[in-house]
């Protein structure tokens, strides 16, 4: 199999990725919510590009996803996008795609992320503007959040893990698919 | 020697990405650290006010296309809803149809005496109408954004209303949006009093969507099923604004406040018209009577507290409890 490391491809998948996230952040997320959690897909934007790898390409993604959240919310400037910042590069610490290689870590490492990215961040706002009981932080806002945050994920997660196979290899795509095929033809 | 050119550009990209990753996070922090800083604050409400102007009309947009799906989630719950809910709604219905007409009659009445005493309507609000074209974005705050910014002359800490009650307060204006605060935000507050018994308190935002009416002491007269109106003490809030209806009073033995849960009657669903109270009139303030009884509601509080009569204490208190 030979792996074709095209970043012009790479930069326009990013590229798409941060635009598709962005338009459902202002015009879907509003309307999606349990409690008082809604989903955030700034958050999800920059796990998707850190699993994808390609050298610090995917931290300025974090770090503008985390700017257009707090650009277009209530909250503080700066504190999603340390978060972001912080997640992605703990998330692919070397410079593989994860997506292609192992999607299902991705998944289990977005949900331990998404819990400590939530957590962090309703903690800091209560710190900066306190008002909120803290049982009412967890089980209304944090818990739900993250929810809903990793359900959202996981799509994100596996269309480009398969996408990614298919468009980035030679002649290996449709075998890796469906492995096993070969030998029965 | 392939695996060692490989591995020296691997070194390479690996300080890129430390150094990135570094200079990143210092940005980052000293962003959060100037917004959350009064003398710095006013550059990023600036520079949020232009994002929030640009990105309008996608959310515009989203709120259009979500609309035929936002009926879902009540469709969901009507039909999983229980046979006991159902009944006790249709015998709601029933009570409220016999009311309607009783109501019907007394509003002819109402325009009829209006019409003699020459009133235009009963609130004589100074407002300005706005249509919503978004909810939160964020897990942290309750908010709508509503489609009239300073071009229309909203200013921060205005009242906001619909048809049935006290939404929020404007809480962030940029030229042409402006962000509402909702009365059940944890961090609003507004000075409240029950209608039918008058008792004075403070109406207090909760993550559950419901309101608390705190600051009411023991000794007061609450029902569940009272309306709670805004007092009109502190000036923000027109006088006799509809809050919520009281669900569930408690009166623990020995608590100083009753515990009350309000559920707000004000609703705001996407491209509902609301109302921005841009000026309030002489009779929309507190009355004196009104001001008197809170302070005397919470030196008796006080009283309850020390055994000592502290004068001119508690007012202030609720004064004060106006969401800014």
């Amino acid at each position: 199999m030979m792996i074709v490391n095209d970043q012009n491809q790479r930069t326009r998948r990013l590229a798409i990725l941060c635009i598709v996230c962005f338009v459902l952040q202002l015009a879907i997320a509003p309307f999606i919510a349990i409690g008082a959690g809604h989903v955030n897909f700034c958050l999800i934007c920059a796990f998707t590009a850190a699993f994808m790898g390609g050298g610090v390409a995917p931290i300025w993604v974090a770090f503008i996803s985390g700017i257009f959240f707090d650009l277009t919310s209530t909250t503080p400037v700066g504190l999603m996008a340390l978060l972001l910042v912080l997640a992605a590069f703990l998330l692919n610490p070397g410079d593989r795609d994860r997506l292609v290689d192992e999607p299902v870590r991705c998944l289990r490492d977005g949900a331990i992320m998404v819990l400590g990215v939530e957590l962090v961040y309703q903690l800091m706002l209560l710190l900066v503007a306190p008002g909120a009981p803290f049982i009412d932080m967890v089980f209304l806002r944090w818990l739900p959040a993250s929810l809903l945050d990793w359900l959202c994920l996981v799509p994100f997660v596996l269309v480009l893990s398969r996408t990614k196979s298919d468009v980035l290899t030679l002649g290996g795509g449709a075998k890796k698919s469906f492995p096993g095929k070969r030998y029965k033809l | 020697m392939a695996a060692n050119s490989s591995l020296s550009g691997l070194g390479k990209n690996d300080d890129g990405r430390l150094r990135t990753f570094i200079i990143l996070v210092v940005v980052s922090l000293v962003l959060f650290t100037l917004s959350c800083r009064p003398e710095t604050k006013g550059a990023f409400d600036f520079v949020k006010g232009i994002s929030q102007t640009a990105t309008a009309p996608v959310r515009y947009i989203g709120t259009l296309v979500t609309l035929p799906f936002q009926g879902l989630g009540n469709v969901v719950g009507n039909l999983t809803a229980p046979e006991a809910t159902l009944s006790e709604l249709q015998d709601q219905n029933e009570q409220l149809i016999a009311e309607n007409a009783l109501l019907r009659e007394q509003a002819l009445a109402a325009e009829r005496l209006e019409a003699l005493l020459e009133l235009k309507n009963t609130h004589e609000l100074t407002s300005v109408g706005a249509r919503v074209i978004s909810g939160s974005v964020d897990s942290a705050t309750s908010s709508i954004t509503i489609d009239k910014g300073s071009i229309d002359g909203i200013e921060v800490g205005m009242p906001v209303t619909d048809s049935l009650g006290l939404v929020g307060q404007i809480s962030e204006v940029t030229p042409t949006t402006s962000i509402v605060r909702l009365i059940t935000d944890e961090r609003s507050g507004v000075s409240a009093m029950v209608q039918e018994s008058r008792a004075q308190g403070q109406a207090e935002g909760a993550a559950d969507g419901s309101l608390r009416l705190s600051l009411v002491s023991g000794d007061q007269k609450v029902e569940i099923g009272d309306l709670v109106v805004t007092s009109g003490l502190g000036g923000v809030f027109p006088k006799g604004l509809p809050l919520g209806v009281v669900t569930s009073v408690n009166r623990g033995d020995g608590d100083l406040y009753q515990t009350i849960i309000m559920r707000p009657v004000a609703l705001t669903a996407p491209f509902e018209e609301v109302l921005v109270v841009t000026e309030l009139s002489d009779g929309q303030h507190a009355s004196k009577e009104d001001a008197e009884a809170a302070e005397r509601q919470d030196i008796d509080a006080s009283q309850n507290i020390q055994g000592i009569p502290e004068e001119g204490e508690g007012g202030e208190g609720q004064e004060d409890g106006e969401s800014s």
